[in-house]
């Protein structure tokens, strides 16, 4: 078994053993770095029109790509992103298919991640925790060549760090369901009231609705409402139901 | 919830019935509609390791089998160590009567369903349960790369034998699962499992036997 190959099982056997998810993500980027990559996310993909930054579970890419591809929502151009809709099989960026790489726009967004420090990339399709459809993607700034030794190896780191960093995130502490009067006021104000009619309609003062709110995104580990309704669909804590029962009241 | 029955060479006749027609729905859904196995001329689909040192689980549901697994010691020829020894590269061939070799888990696909609380998240409970009960340390085999991440999801240890290759098409690895109490406690909260779900009726059989034991090389 050569050098390489047992930096990759004892990455493995490390895996666990990180405390903090940026301490694993630095020695996973340290070990991949190895195979040509400086870059990783792993993120889960959205449905339809919906935007990919709620998401996001874990992110080392360039900070100035990343604003770009959320403000731009490349999402829904970027082949590599498209082609995991199709298929659980990981690939290479440059590998990925015509029918994808010709559709308007992508182009356009593989030539943006290239002038950005993203040439080539190796994705890595999995299901989330929740069954969410998600990815972990390594970025490099060069075209790569990989052997299937390499990719099976890059698999096999992207499966544990995936899980393992799900499991983290799930443990985060104070971290843990939404109360039913959480979950009231998280979907009165994904129907777009304000903290001020969340406390009328509830009978309670709006200092426990800020209260509340403030629970909710640090339950959900989201940075604002968008994301926190996001990350509660996806985590089951409301459903697609009430959330269209809700924002129907609020017409 | 499914009921995962034990099955083996001495209460086998309690289960002719059902474990037919499970072979036979194997044989529907793998050499026929998808050509991954010869077809036979019974209907059943069985390979080289059924044999009286393997034990079943047949995962029972509204009284149809629904899924299954099957284990065996890796003391005993078995799908790793005859067709797959080259994939343990990290930790060598397993050669131990408390290392179990983990094959044949299938859910009809009617029972497939996504979700960690599903059939198969059972399934695997019921592995790791039944191992724990018949002293069972480890237990695994050849696996898809996919499965693997739901077995780490249940916050289970898993140790990778060797790198994932590609195998008809679809990556796959060996690896094993290292059983133990706080296993079997992760998988269950993460299943939505709350009781044990092993039934074992008629006569039964321990899964490490002497015979077994004094057969037992280390790893090779």
């Amino acid at each position: 078994m050569g050098v390489q190959d047992t930096k990759v099982f004892e990455f493995i056997e490390r895996v666990d053993n990180h405390i903090l998810i940026d301490d694993l993500l630095d020695d996973l980027l340290q070990v991949v770095g190895d195979y040509g990559f400086q870059h990783m996310i792993y993120t889960g993909l959205p449905v339809g029109n919906n935007a990919i930054d709620p998401l996001v579970k874990t992110n080392r890419f360039p900070q100035d790509w990343w604003d770009r591809y959320v403000e731009r929502d490349y999402a829904g151009t970027d082949s590599v992103c498209q082609q995991v809709y199709s298929t659980m099989s990981p690939f290479a960026w440059h590998e990925v298919d015509q029918r994808f790489a010709q559709r308007d726009g992508a182009a356009q967004v593989a030539g943006e991640a290239a002038e950005h420090g993203l040439a080539d990339g190796y994705i890595v399709p999995v299901f989330s925790r929740d069954e969410w459809l998600s990815a972990i993607s390594f970025g490099a700034a060069t075209r790569l060549r990989l052997s299937s030794r390499e990719r099976g190896a890059l698999n096999l780191m992207a499966v544990y760090t995936s899980s393992a960093i799900e499991r983290r995130q799930q443990r985060r502490p104070g971290r843990g369901r939404l109360s039913s009067r959480e979950r009231e006021v998280l979907l009165w104000t994904s129907a777009g009231k304000s903290c001020w009619d969340v406390s009328v309609i509830l009978g309670i003062s709006e200092k426990t609705v800020r209260f509340h709110t403030a629970q909710i995104r640090m339950k959900l580990n989201a940075t604002n409402t968008t994301h926190a309704v996001a990350r509660a669909l996806q985590q089951g804590e409301i459903t697609l139901g009430q959330l269209a029962e809700s924002l129907g009241d609020a017409r | 919830m499914i009921e995962a029955h034990v099955v083996n060479t001495r209460n086998k006749h309690l289960y002719e019935r059902e474990f037919e027609e499970f072979l036979r729905r194997r044989h529907d859904y793998y050499a026929v509609a998808n050509r991954w196995v010869p077809i036979s001329d019974d209907g059943l689909e069985l390979d080289p390791f059924d044999t009286p040192d393997s034990t079943y689980l047949l995962g029972m549901l509204e009284g149809r089998v629904v899924t299954s697994a099957r284990l065996m010691p890796t003391t005993v020829p078995n799908l790793v160590s005859e067709e797959f020894p080259h994939m343990c590269e990290n930790i060598g061939l397993p050669r131990s009567p408390e290392w179990a070799d983990w094959t044949r888990t299938y859910v009809l696909p009617e029972y497939r369903g996504v979700g960690a609380t599903g059939i198969l998240g059972q399934m695997f409970c019921a592995v790791m349960e039944y191992c724990l009960d018949e002293g069972v340390t480890h237990t695994g085999g050849v696996l898809q790369q996919f499965l693997l991440k739901r077995w780490l999801d249940l916050g289970w240890k898993v140790i990778p034998a060797g790198m994932p290759r590609i195998l008809s098409g679809d990556w796959c690895l060996v690896a094993y699962v290292e059983v133990s109490e706080v296993a079997l406690q992760s998988g269950r909260i993460h299943a939505g499992i709350e009781r044990s779900l092993i039934v074992r009726r008629g006569a039964q059989l321990p899964f490490i036997t002497q015979d077994q034991a004094s057969r037992a090389g280390a790893f090779s």
